[in-house]
């Protein structure tokens, strides 16, 4: 049994946390929005590397052929299924010929859905109306004491909310590591200007408008590195997730990773401040939300334990 | 010119182009032999770029400034290779 793709929303994609080695036809370069990848796991007691499926700002409309265990993560997309409002970040356990629908939302752009005991598909991983994802059901004890507990209730009362991942996605402030070979004129103009994102190309580029970047020219064919921050006609262009070609637009900075879940949700006509910063102050910053995003899962482990024996007693 | 190419690479830069030849000779190089905290190579014809986890090198030398240790591992593989003296 599988999940059905009843329509394929904009763009899906069944896709890893890492860039892996890819069966033919697929291509498995990664999670744009890492930690909502890995959140949508953890809540339902999958290893946060589990495939999920990627979204992008119309998400597919699916239907569920066997009791299936699902959260969902990233933008604030809300979904509906038999009237029944299903939020992200919740665990919610679907029956068959249940059918959850999206409802669109002003913010965000990437929801990733992860199911319980994990998926994957045949052929391309790129998924289309009536495509079918495969569910492997390599189910833990944890995940049978989940199906026991939500048998009477098919959603978890608690979630992680909101305004916990507020400081993650909510400002529209970027860090750029500087390069030791830029003028401070450019970055004087990349921190004073708000930028609006005019155009992404999927999972590869988001394009700004705002005032003209004047970068000397170098002549150097630079990496196609995540996060990069290039600058083509005048223009900035983000790297995202599956910008991996040499460039010759000048290279100016780069987005470190820790901003780069709230870059990828970032749609057309989102505002992009930058603030420009050095290598350490950036490793600071990644180890700060590294033990915070531990923490949270803790917390959600935690908390699904207290549950459990909870429904037990 | 070493420098920090984000949170997660440094980048050498030259402006003259490097021969492909060379960039393949390091490519394998770098492939065939372990290293402590460089996971990947990108090149261009300017530019030898390694990757690292910097999370990893922080708990390993318990500090938060990773990226000396990293260049340093990086530039001691270039003179190994011969590329740089």
């Amino acid at each position: 049994m599988s999940l059905i793709i009843q329509d394929s929303g904009l763009f899906s994609i069944v896709q890893s946390l890492n860039e892996q080695p890819s069966p033919e036809g697929q291509e498995l370069k990664g999670a744009c929005d890492r930690l909502a990848h890995q959140l949508a796991n953890q809540l339902v007691g999958n290893k946060k590397d589990e495939l999920t499926i990627e979204m992008t700002v119309k998400p597919a409309i699916i239907k569920f052929t066997e009791p299936t265990i699902i959260a969902f993560s990233g933008a604030e997309f809300t979904g509906r299924c038999n009237n029944q409002e299903v939020l992200p970040n919740r665990i919610y356990l679907f029956d068959r010929g249940d059918v959850l629908k999206f409802v669109d939302t002003p913010r965000g752009n990437r929801v990733y859905i992860a199911v319980a005991g994990g998926i994957k598909v045949e052929g391309s991983n790129i998924l289309k109306s009536g495509d079918e994802v495969i569910m492997c059901r390599d189910y833990t004890f944890q995940h049978d004491e989940l199906f026991n507990m939500l048998r009477n209730k098919n959603m978890v009362s608690w979630g992680v909310d909101t305004y916990s991942l507020v400081e993650i996605y909510l400002s529209d402030l970027f860090h750029v590591v500087r390069r030791p070979d830029i003028s401070d004129e450019v970055y004087d103009t990349l921190e004073s200007t708000e930028f609006t994102v005019s155009k992404e190309k999927n999972r590869v580029s988001l394009h700004l408008e705002g005032k003209e970047l004047e970068a000397d020219p170098s002549n150097i064919t630079h990496p196609g590195i995540k996060g990069g921050v290039y600058v083509a006609a005048g223009k900035p262009v983000l790297a995202l997730n599956d910008f991996d070609q040499p460039t010759t637009a000048e290279h100016v900075g780069t987005i470190p990773s820790y901003h780069m879940h709230k870059l990828s949700q970032k749609r057309r006509g989102s505002k992009v401040k930058f603030k420009v910063i050095d290598c350490d102050d950036a490793h600071a910053n990644l180890y700060a939300q590294n033990l915070w995003v531990k923490s949270l899962f803790k917390a959600i482990d935690y908390r699904l334990s207290k549950e459990l024996v909870k429904e037990k007693m | 010119m070493f420098f920090a190419n984000g949170d997660h690479a440094v980048t050498y830069q030259q402006n003259e182009v490097i021969d492909p030849a060379v960039l393949k000779r390091l490519k394998n190089a770098f492939d065939t032999s372990a290293h402590e905290y460089l996971t990947e190579i990108i090149t261009t014809e300017n530019t030898l770029t390694f990757m690292y986890e910097p999370i990893k090198v922080m708990e390993s030398h318990d500090t938060i400034e990773p990226c000396g240790l990293v260049i340093e591992e990086a530039q001691g593989f270039l003179v190994e290779k011969g590329f740089l003296k």
